[in-house]
């Protein structure tokens, strides 16, 4: 069993970057933002994945009102603590990436600004990628790039752009390889495995979670794990923050996550970069606008085509739909995702919740119920 | 009570402002009858549809039905100029006017707020999500309930500032033709985002094109921006410049209508300039016969009403009943009034310079709370009311930066009241607001 990376070897290995000159780039937007990219210009990508407690939504609600997506006032409710290992790892960050991926991204960033001495770096979005939105996207990773030569005194070559590409590429080849292994009809690894790894990544960088990466495919490849029964189903929507037991509690009940569109999973790995481009950031904004599966794009085809296609694949009885309350990327839509599902054939469960215990409480009793309808 | 709304409706180009207003629907109705097509929209900028002569152009909630014995008795009245005596008689013999609970004199205008509630009903019954702002569930209620009367929804603009309102678009999208404008952040000088907003318009017109089987005559739209113009020219003269003397030409009823009207100048340009040309006359009368007070001079306080776009009237009646007055800022029609659109050379050059003119977001809402702070300090107002709108994702957040800073830079008291319902939690809103109204006398 994989299990979550410890926190406090992430401060010191962050703290060692840093040392080394590395500069620490937070990130708030899924899915979007290239990691490729940030990591070319000698820094350390770390992904806003920590926290997910109800104590620390409500430390948020000192800066943003509660129609803010719990992801959202967790972020700002562990800097307001001030203290703990969250706050001390996020506290590392020498500026955020946020910008118009949605109104909470923008506000975080906003407070971070003002009250957190986090300069904030807005990369402006667009919601749609036909070509006029996607030429702009293109645009605005070219102004990205320069900003990052400019913050660290570096720069960015094609062949260094290309050489992260295809470093991540490696990496992400290994996670697709374990991924595999929960496309077995039984499975030797979880979504809780790989997530595990994921969150190692997204607050460690990709040098060392390589080595990890490696060295669970190699145990995959040579060992007979024990294999997982259980209902076959999809995890869609938000991603999962490290102290929320979502995962472990949908996993517990009998069943088995054999594919997710989650940014703290699948969406990772999805799809690799065009690694050969002569155009290295076209190859980029071509991943990262139009291959993405965030619920934000409009509109969300590509997401939706690809969630049939792997429910199709892998056997999936029915998908579990992690809607925060209040995220304008799945919860206003989210009738329109299960009716679109229910024409495939597949049901789905809307799971609306914040990091409330109170949720937390129903959670169980409603997945065990959609389940228990699975199995019939 | 320092405020009597009702003065604002006997003045006649109110009157046919709401006039019209209300008949909407019946307007869009008999245009496509003459062939037309029409374009539905949220939100401004809607006088691109001017470019052709075949388009109307509507604001969504244009679209809600007031009771027709209602709208025939006005319409007919006002046809035959007997509205405004009526109005001003009654005005004198104020018994005879239903009375608000709340308020100690003036008309209940928040019956005519129930045909909108009707829709937000509508929303609610779809099971579409529930926390979403009143403005959405509006809008999507009358979508719901008109989407057969329009051929085209036109989108995005600043609606890409907030994902949950460009989600609404692309749930409308999956049912009715939908044009989503892509307007990034940034300004002039961002080459990327001039070209985008370029490109768009280029794609917007060639639609306009497919849709009229007509080719634009940027000469005649040109024209028409003219009239755009001199509206802008004249919306910044009532609400703001009147502002800074002291006067509040006009209150929240008259104001929301004109906020309203706004959006898509009435679906027709040459008659909404006309009717603000007449309003400006009317007030300056006013103002010569003292029918419009001097609030400044008589240092009545005036409250800045700032925040998420929808409020409940009854905020301003509480402020008014405790001798004070409201003056109203609205976050969109602000953005417009600002700036004039380039009417020499490339039409389309000049308007995504517009596009992406000052008032288009640089930095996000930061810049709506600098302009707000900006008109507290230009107009020298008493206090601020924030309206927080239940669901608002993008304004309604930052409230904790606006508040801090209002604090450090002007000093004067400033209030957040949440708004879910009309009418809802009185009792909590005008305790709220009492004692804010305290701290200002």
């Amino acid at each position: 069993m994989l299990k979550k990376p410890d926190l406090n070897e992430t401060y010191n290995n962050l703290v060692k970057y840093k040392e080394q000159g590395k500069s620490v780039i937070g990130i708030i937007p899924h899915s979007i933002v290239p990691d490729e990219l940030i990591f070319a210009s000698n820094s350390i990508p770390l992904h806003f994945c920590l926290g997910g407690t109800e104590d620390q939504m409500n430390l948020g609600d000192t800066y943003v009102n509660q129609t803010t997506c719990g992801f959202q006032r967790v972020n700002l409710g562990i800097f307001e603590a001030r203290e703990g290992i969250s706050y001390q790892i996020y506290n590392l960050i020498d500026f955020v990436i946020a910008g118009t991926y949605c109104a909470g991204v923008q506000n975080t960033g906003m407070y971070l600004e003002n009250y957190f001495e986090k300069e904030q770096y807005r990369l402006i979005i667009p919601y749609c990628n036909n070509p006029n939105p996607f030429n702009y996207f293109l645009k605005e990773l070219s102004r990205l790039k320069k900003f990052l030569e400019k913050k660290n005194n570096i720069t960015i070559t094609k062949e260094r752009l290309k050489e992260s590409i295809r470093f991540y590429n490696i990496l992400k080849a290994l996670y697709q390889e374990m991924d595999k292994y929960r496309q077995n009809d039984h499975p030797r690894v979880s979504l809780y495995e790989i997530q595990n790894l994921i969150y190692h990544l997204y607050l460690n960088g990709p040098d060392s979670n390589l080595e990890e990466a490696t060295k669970f495919v190699e145990l995959l490849r040579t060992e007979v794990l024990p294999e997982k029964k259980g209902v076959r189903v999809f995890l869609s929507g938000n991603g999962v923050l490290f102290e929320d037991d979502l995962i472990p509690i949908i996993e517990n009940c009998k069943c088995i996550i054999a594919g997710d569109d989650i940014s703290t999973g699948f969406e990772f790995y999805s799809t690799l970069v065009q690694s050969d481009s002569t155009d290295p950031l076209l190859a980029l904004a071509e991943r990262y606008l139009r291959q993405n599966l965030s619920g934000r794009m409009i509109p969300e085809t590509n997401r939706l085509e690809k969630i049939t296609e792997i429910c199709k694949k892998r056997k999936i009885k029915g998908i579990i739909n992690n809607c925060l309350k209040f995220c304008d990327s799945y919860s206003c839509t989210s009738d329109i995702f299960k009716e679109e599902m229910y024409k495939e054939g597949i049901p789905v469960l809307n799971l609306e919740r914040d990091y409330s215990q109170s949720f937390i409480g129903q959670l169980k009793t409603r997945i065990e119920a959609f389940l228990e309808i699975l199995r019939e | 009570m320092s405020t009597n709304p009702i003065l604002d409706f006997t003045m006649q180009s109110i009157i046919d402002i709401g006039v019209r207003y209300i008949n909407g629907l019946k307007i869009a109705q008999s245009s496509r009858k003459k062939g037309k097509k029409i374009i539905a929209g949220f939100m401004p900028p809607m006088e691109l549809c001017f470019s052709s002569d075949q388009i109307m152009p509507i604001w969504l909630p244009r679209f809600t039905e007031f009771p027709s014995g209602m709208i025939r008795g006005i319409t007919v009245a006002n046809k035959l100029r007997n509205l405004v005596p009526t109005i001003k008689l009654l005005n004198r013999v104020q018994n005879f006017i239903p009375k608000n609970p709340l308020s100690r004199e003036g008309i209940d205008f928040t019956g005519f707020v129930k045909p909108f509630s009707g829709l937000n009903q509508l929303t609610e019954d779809s099971n579409y999500d529930r926390d979403s702002c009143i403005q959405m569930r509006i809008c999507y209620g009358a979508y719901l309930k008109y989407h057969e009367y329009f051929d085209l929804m036109m989108g995005g603009f600043d609606a890409n500032n907030c994902l949950y309102f460009a989600k609404v678009y692309e749930r409308i999208g999956r049912k009715k033709p939908l044009f989503y404008f892509q307007k990034p952040f940034g300004d002039q000088n961002t080459p990327h985002a001039v070209e985008l907003v370029i490109r768009e318009l280029e794609d917007f017109f060639q639609l306009l094109e497919k849709l009229t089987g007509e080719s634009i005559d940027f000469n005649k739209v040109k024209e028409n921006m003219k009239l755009v113009n001199d509206v802008k020219k004249i919306a910044e003269l009532i609400l703001n410049r009147y502002y800074k003397k002291g006067y509040v030409p006009i209150h929240w009823p008259a104001s929301a209508l004109l906020h309203g009207a706004f959006v898509d100048y009435l679906s027709d340009i040459k008659f909404f300039h006309e009717k603000l040309r007449l309003l400006i006359a009317e007030i300056e009368a006013n103002i010569k016969k003292g029918i419009i007070r001097n609030y400044k001079q008589e240092n009545i306080p005036r409250i800045l009403f700032v925040g998420s776009p929808g409020f409940d009237p009854v905020v301003a009646q509480i402020i008014g009943n405790q001798g004070g007055t409201l003056l109203y800022l609205d976050i969109f029609p602000n953005e417009l009034r600002n700036q004039l659109i380039d009417l020499s050379g490339d039409f389309i050059l000049k308007y995504a310079d517009y596009l992406l003119g000052k008032t288009n977001f640089r930095r996000g809402i930061e810049d709506s709370l600098d302009f707000w702070l900006l008109q507290a300090k230009l107009l020298d107002i008493d206090g601020i009311v924030f309206n927080d709108v239940w669901g608002c994702r993008f304004v309604a957040p930052s409230f904790k930066l606006f508040k801090d800073q209002v604090r450090q830079e002007l000093g004067i008291p400033v209030i957040r009241v949440n708004f879910h319902e009309f009418s809802e939690n009185l009792g909590q809103m005008t305790t709220r607001i009492e004692a804010f109204m305290e701290l200002i006398k």
